[in-house]
């Protein structure tokens, strides 16, 4: 059986966030789009990702701070970035994941971010292929 | 396919850490056996988990002091246990429902490893490759 290419799994055009924009801007985003990944864009250019679990994390310690510095997305971003093309073989690109401890891979055509596969995706995945009878 | 139990892909692990510990005392923890993950224990129930990036995450900011935050404000609440015999496929419908990292698999009180995302990508190679193969 051929395995399937990484598009087939991955969320589509995910919503992006600027490394400038505060914490709050990524957290309505990610409701907006109700996804809990955002690619992080300098200038247009990818340079990270930031989880919900990150901005909470950050939010709820600011909170108990006494002069909390502003806080950016920058601040809360993995800088570890993990991009493939469209039509990389998802067993590929798992395995990859898997060896590196990714949370997530970026996917791209040509120089444009088309979706993301993140470890919900794969969970999502596992579920599904657990559950097909057996041919 | 046979759906296997979560024991076969789980990662052993069984240290633990109390809730009032420092972040200090988690990160010796962790480095000392090479785990990304603890389980916190309060009176034998799994009452959250704390992970390596968190402990990153607090302390990155400047005005955080390891020695006085306690693994309770670090850690993360929304913890489940399974039994060591739970299908992959029910424990996978338990994390993406309630939006968790990892579980922890527990036999009678007692901690025996942790199924993390990490662990779930491995297990997805292993049935992709399967499944190319056939």
């Amino acid at each position: 059986m051929l395995t399937p290419p990484i598009s087939r799994y991955m969320t589509i055009a995910p919503a992006t966030i600027a490394a400038d924009a505060s914490l709050g801007e990524a957290v309505t985003t990610m409701r907006a789009a109700r996804v809990r990944h955002l690619p992080v864009l300098d200038a247009g250019r990818l340079v990270g990702i930031v989880s919900d679990r990150d901005l909470e994390l950050l939010t709820s310690l600011r909170a108990e701070a006494v002069s909390p510095p502003p806080l950016t997305v920058r601040d809360a971003m993995t800088t570890q970035i993990y991009t493939v093309r469209e039509d990389a073989p998802m067993v590929d690109v798992v395995a990859r994941m898997a060896e590196g401890r990714l949370g997530s891979a970026i996917v791209t055509r040509g120089d444009r971010i088309v979706g993301i596969f993140t470890t919900v995706d794969a969970l999502l995945a596992l579920r599904e292929q657990l559950d097909r009878p057996t041919a | 396919m046979l759906v296997p139990p979560v024991s076969e892909f789980m990662s052993l692990q069984t240290h633990t850490i109390g809730r009032e510990q420092n972040l200090t005392t988690a990160h010796r923890l962790m480095r000392a056996h090479q785990i990304r993950h603890l389980p916190v224990l309060d009176g034998g129930q799994v009452v959250g988990i704390v992970s390596q990036r968190d402990l990153h995450l607090m302390e990155s900011l400047d005005d955080a002091d390891p020695d006085a935050i306690t693994v309770e404000e670090a850690m993360t609440q929304d913890v489940c246990a399974v039994a060591p015999d739970a299908p992959l496929d029910e424990v996978a419908e338990i994390m993406l429902e309630r939006k968790l990292g990892s579980v922890v698999v527990m036999r009678q009180g007692h901690l025996l490893g942790i199924f993390t995302t990490v662990d779930a990508l491995h297990c997805l190679s292993r049935v992709l490759q399967r499944a190319a193969a056939t």
